[in-house]
């Protein structure tokens, strides 16, 4: 696929370094010669100084025969404006980063994103502080995504000793949970990345990732934090991304918001109707007393000062605080993680590739997220109409080692599967895949029963005809797909009729 | 201070109400008394304030340069005087009201809206001067220098400072770019409302010259009537009438403007407004349960009802007019009637009073100390709806406060002195400050101001004057700062 990406700045940068590896071709617009300088030094990119508002540079980034367009500048005018002259070109998907809530207010959008010709736009404060939250719904876990339109989740959480996960199979741990829609669906030990199966035991220091439905989340605190509910959160740091998370947070629990400047408290207190806002700091014994400290179950440093996040987080858990998160800009924190006392590292500009990249890859693919540093991946889909898998139930499919479907969501409804659910044309399935069985596993559900597949193909006799919506559908999805040569419609034919 | 500019502004303010006095003369015309004494006064009043508009925006030069805030509040407060001044003559002329103190006093009373008469009865007055009491309630209405804005050729930036150092409540309503603009989009409505109001008392009964008179000082939340009893004679139709549109006269008109540009969920979400209606609602039931109590109902609950309405509903709005005694109610509903005095209507709207807008603002002011005292590093904004209100406009709320409990008390002391009793005293005070007119007992609603001392009757006059500006923008005047060059 051909990728052209304006804006070089650290979101740029990740998102060319993860599109390259997957060999796609990426062009990187920025005005900046010296950024631009910084990413060819590292990763083989054409680059194109200019602003991405100019012809000329458009034009020379190869925008006209792209098959996507990603401004991630930092100014939102500018991305949206890129996009909306990428899209005049002919570019079919654009992907726009725009911070400025007016614009991106789902109910009330200040401008018509389909005029402008911009496909997708993506708010990094609100992805930030969604991942903020889903830590808070979910204590103790780490590394999150969800899918299926959010009725899916997917948390991992260290295995502390004496909790009551520890040392039993798991198919005793789903008895004991009978009812709850919950699944173990990959243990990581030390290096070693399993994705277990009922005989398998959890040990104390293992990453666990846990997939299950959204109203199962209070048995996942249970299980994980010993207890349901998450009664007081502690920000520290009201500017902007602080003011969002409390924002969203003061809905569901107690919130109580810290900072040293009293304008920037001033400023929040006016924003945050139900936040109690402390001016101080919290090493102070009277900020502390009156925002029981002690008492909350999560404390957030989200303050634009990285040092005085880390060392403010860890001291609020030493006097009492159950948990806490530390929102940074460093990428390399994340590998302090194991030896400071942190529970979890937010950095907004990596969960914003990583929402990025969910996109990118669409295609006959929903959505893919790698599992923590491993190179395991949960793979979303939608099982087409044809496809191996469609009207099998799992036991059926004969489904390799390594290849595990984690949680359905058929209609309305999400569960978490066994050996007899049948899958249907049309559901959604969250696969886990260990390194080299993804195109399998896309092949299974994703794709019709063609060519090697055709032998065993009886499944899509069981689907009944394809629906013209449908098969147009695919057929834009195959274009996108490029090499995909197996896949173009001329040779699905006689396969469909075999 | 540059005087030069304030009185070539106050020369064009002259012109404007040169012409409003002769206004009384089309009644004179209808009647065919243009040769009385009554008409020669005011053409005489009318071509003298003519003569001095001419002769002062001859003589002063306006430079726009020089024009700034402490010219802007002498301007307002200098107007107020000479339009009571001046307005008063044709009653001293014409022997109606031969004792000038008496004169001043009912001008100041008729052009700050407030209402409160020294007349015994208004059939003192021929047809052309209570006509021109009317007027004066109208034009004081909204005020004299809104009134001059929206008619006189632009003053540019210096409206605003004229169009704000008149302007009651805490907050500015302003929806147009052009003051001018915003002062005729207000007078539009203001008119437009009045001869609704002439319409439906017509519509209800009432004679014309009755519903014109009735209608300006009923939007004007006056409460000049042309009848001895007030309101007290009139159907109940016409009484329900006045009910609706003293109410709507005791809105804030930026609000009426919303609603009626096709925005009436403004109306409901608007906290004064709401704490406003509240009010009326709880004293109201209040005033019925505690009479159904002393005396039953023996003519039904409608009147009952009615009477407790309009009584609260002209006391709120600051309107002052009466149909039956409240001096006689219950000694409860006394005090609460005096809160209501002191309360006032909405900001922005034609009323008198402290306002709802402050009582809200206040009430969250101490919300937030209580909340502080608890925690002493936690930071409180107050808020109104969504909008949060800076500091500094609820300190300047908390100052009115004081002020005008400064000169109730002092105003209270002083009748007191004069051998006025405690609740005369006490009332005639805030009903002069608030600009509602009747109080209680010696200054009751079938009462009036005539048997006070001179001196009692000159300090009232102050006192509406300085209600009607809002303290403020008269006091500023009496700081060194503002008299330096």
């Amino acid at each position: 696929m051909k990728i052209v990406i304006a804006g070089a700045g650290s979101v740029g940068f990740h998102l060319v370094r993860e599109l390259g590896a997957e060999g796609h071709n990426i062009a990187l617009i920025d005005v900046d010669p010296e950024r631009l300088e910084h990413v060819r030094d590292r990763i083989d990119v054409l680059t194109v100084a200019g602003t991405a508002t100019s012809r000329q540079a458009l034009e020379s980034a190869g925008v006209k025969d792209c098959d996507m367009f990603i401004a991630v500048s930092d100014k939102d005018e500018v991305n949206i404006l890129a996009c909306s002259a990428a899209h005049a070109m002919g570019v079919k998907r654009t992907l726009a980063r725009v911070r400025n809530r007016d614009f991106t207010n789902p109910d009330r959008p200040l401008v018509d994103w389909v005029r402008l010709g911009v496909t997708r736009f993506i708010n990094p404060d609100e992805v930030a502080v969604d991942s903020v939250v889903a830590l808070v719904d979910a204590p103790g876990s780490i590394d999150v995504g969800d899918f299926a339109g959010g009725e899916i989740l997917l948390r991992s959480f260290r295995v502390e000793e004496d909790t009551a996960v520890v040392g039993k199979p798991l198919e005793r741990l789903r008895q004991d949970f009978a009812g709850v829609q919950f699944l173990v669906a990959a243990i990581q030990r030390g290096e070693q990345h399993i994705i277990p199966d009922g005989q398998d035991r959890l040990e104390p220091g293992d990453r666990a990732y846990m997939i299950m439905t959204r109203d199962s989340l209070p048995v996942f605190r249970r299980i994980v934090a010993g207890r349901d509910v998450v009664q007081r959160v502690v920000v520290y740091g009201a500017e902007r991304f602080g003011i969002a998370v409390a924002g969203r947070l003061q809905e569901r629990t107690k919130v109580v918001l810290i900072d040293e400047d009293e304008t920037r408290c001033t400023r929040a207190a006016a924003l945050l109707d139900n936040t109690l806002v402390l001016h101080g700091s919290p090493n102070d014994s009277d900020v502390q007393g009156q925002g029981k400290l002690a008492s909350a179950d999560f404390f957030i440093a989200a303050s634009r000062n990285e040092e005085h996040n880390l060392i403010l987080a860890m001291l609020a858990k030493k006097r009492g605080a159950r948990r806490n998160i530390v929102v940074t800009a460093d990428p390399d924190l994340t590998m302090l993680l194991d030896r400071l006392d942190i529970d979890a590292v937010i950095n907004p500009r990596l969960t914003m590739v990583g929402r990025l990249l969910r996109f990118a890859r669409g295609g006959r693919v929903k959505s893919v997220q790698k599992l923590g540093e491993s190179n395991a991946e949960v793979i979303e889909m939608v099982v087409r109409s044809g496809a191996r898998a469609a009207g099998r139930t799992l036991r059926e499919m004969n489904l390799p080692e390594g290849l595990l479907v984690g949680a359905v969501k058929h209609e309305d409804e999400a569960f978490v599967p066994h050996g007899n659910t049948r899958i249907e044309q049309g559901d959604v399935v969250v696969t886990f895949v260990l390194p080299g069985l993804r195109d399998r596993a896309e092949r299974m559900f994703a794709r019709r029963g063609v060519l090697h597949f055709a032998e065993t193909g009886k499944g899509s006799t069981d689907s009944g005809p394809i629906q013209p919506a449908d098969a147009a559908d695919e057929a834009d999805d195959e274009e996108e797909g490029g090499s995909a040569g197996e896949g173009d419609p001329a040779s699905q034919e006689p396969a469909e009729k075999a | 201070m540059n005087f030069s500019c304030v009185l070539h502004l106050l020369g064009r303010l002259c012109t404007v109400l040169a012409a409003l006095l002769l206004a009384p003369l089309l009644v004179c015309l209808h009647d065919n008394t243009l040769d009385g004494e009554t008409a020669r006064a005011f053409t005489i009043t009318a071509a003298g304030t003519f003569g001095l508009a001419i002769a002062l925006r001859l003589v002063f030069r306006f430079r726009p340069e020089r024009f700034h805030l402490p010219e802007a509040f002498a301007i307002v407060t200098a107007a107020w005087i000479v339009f009571t001044a001046i307005g008063s003559v044709p009653f001293v002329i014409t022997g109606r009201i031969p004792n000038v103190v008496d004169a001043v006093f009912e001008t100041m009373s008729g052009i700050t809206t407030t209402g409160a008469s020294i007349l015994p009865s208004p059939l003192v007055l021929d047809r052309p001067l209570l006509l021109w009491r009317s007027i004066l309630q109208l034009v004081g209405g909204l005020g004299i220098v809104a009134l001059s804005v929206a008619v006189l050729p632009a003053l540019g930036a210096g409206g605003n400072f004229l169009f704000q150092a008149e302007a009651v409540g805490p907050e500015e309503g302003k929806l147009l770019p052009k003051i001018s603009a915003m002062a005729k989009l207000l007078w539009g409505l203001y008119v437009g409302l009045t001869l609704a109001n002439i319409g439906a008392f017509l519509l209800a009964g009432m004679s014309p010259f009755d519903s014109v008179n009735h209608a300006f000082t009923t939007l004007a939340t006056g409460g000049f009537a042309t009848k001895a009893d007030s309101f007290a004679s009139y159907s109940p139709t016409i009484q329900w009438v006045t009910v609706v549109f003293m109410f709507l006269a005791g809105t804030n008109f930026v609000l009426l403007l919303s609603v009626l540009s096709g925005r009436g969920k403004t109306l409901f979400r608007n906290t004064e407004w709401r704490v406003y209606c509240g009010i009326i609602l709880v004293v109201s039931a209040m005033a019925v349960i505690t009479r159904y109590q002393a005396e039953g109902a023996p003519d039904g609950f409608e009147p009952l009802v009615r009477g407790a309405v309009f009584s609260i509903v002209s006391i709120i709005t600051t309107t002052g007019f009466g149909t039956e005694d409240f001096n006689l109610w219950p000694p409860a509903m006394h005090v609460l009637l005096l809160f209501v005095m002191f309360c006032g209507a909405c900001g922005g709207s034609t009323g008198g009073g402290a306002k709802v807008s402050r009582l809200v603002l206040w009430w969250k002011a101490i919300g937030r100390e209580l909340r502080r005292l608890l925690r002493p590093t936690g930071v409180f904004v107050v808020k109104i709806q969504d909008r949060t209100i800076p500091d500094g406009i609820v300190l300047k709320s908390l100052a009115f406060l004081l002020i005008i409990l400064t000169s109730w008390v002092a105003t209270s002391l002083y009748l007191a002195s004069t051998g006025q009793s405690a609740e005369t005293s006490i009332s005639a005070a805030i009903a002069c400050l608030s600009c509602v007119g009747p109080g209680f007992d010696a200054v009751g609603p079938t009462q009036n101001f005539a048997a006070m001392t001179d001196g009692a009757k000159w300090v009232l006059t102050a006192a509406m004057l300085i209600g009607r500006l809002e303290f403020f923008s008269l006091l500023v005047l009496l700081t060194p700062m503002a008299w330096r060059r």
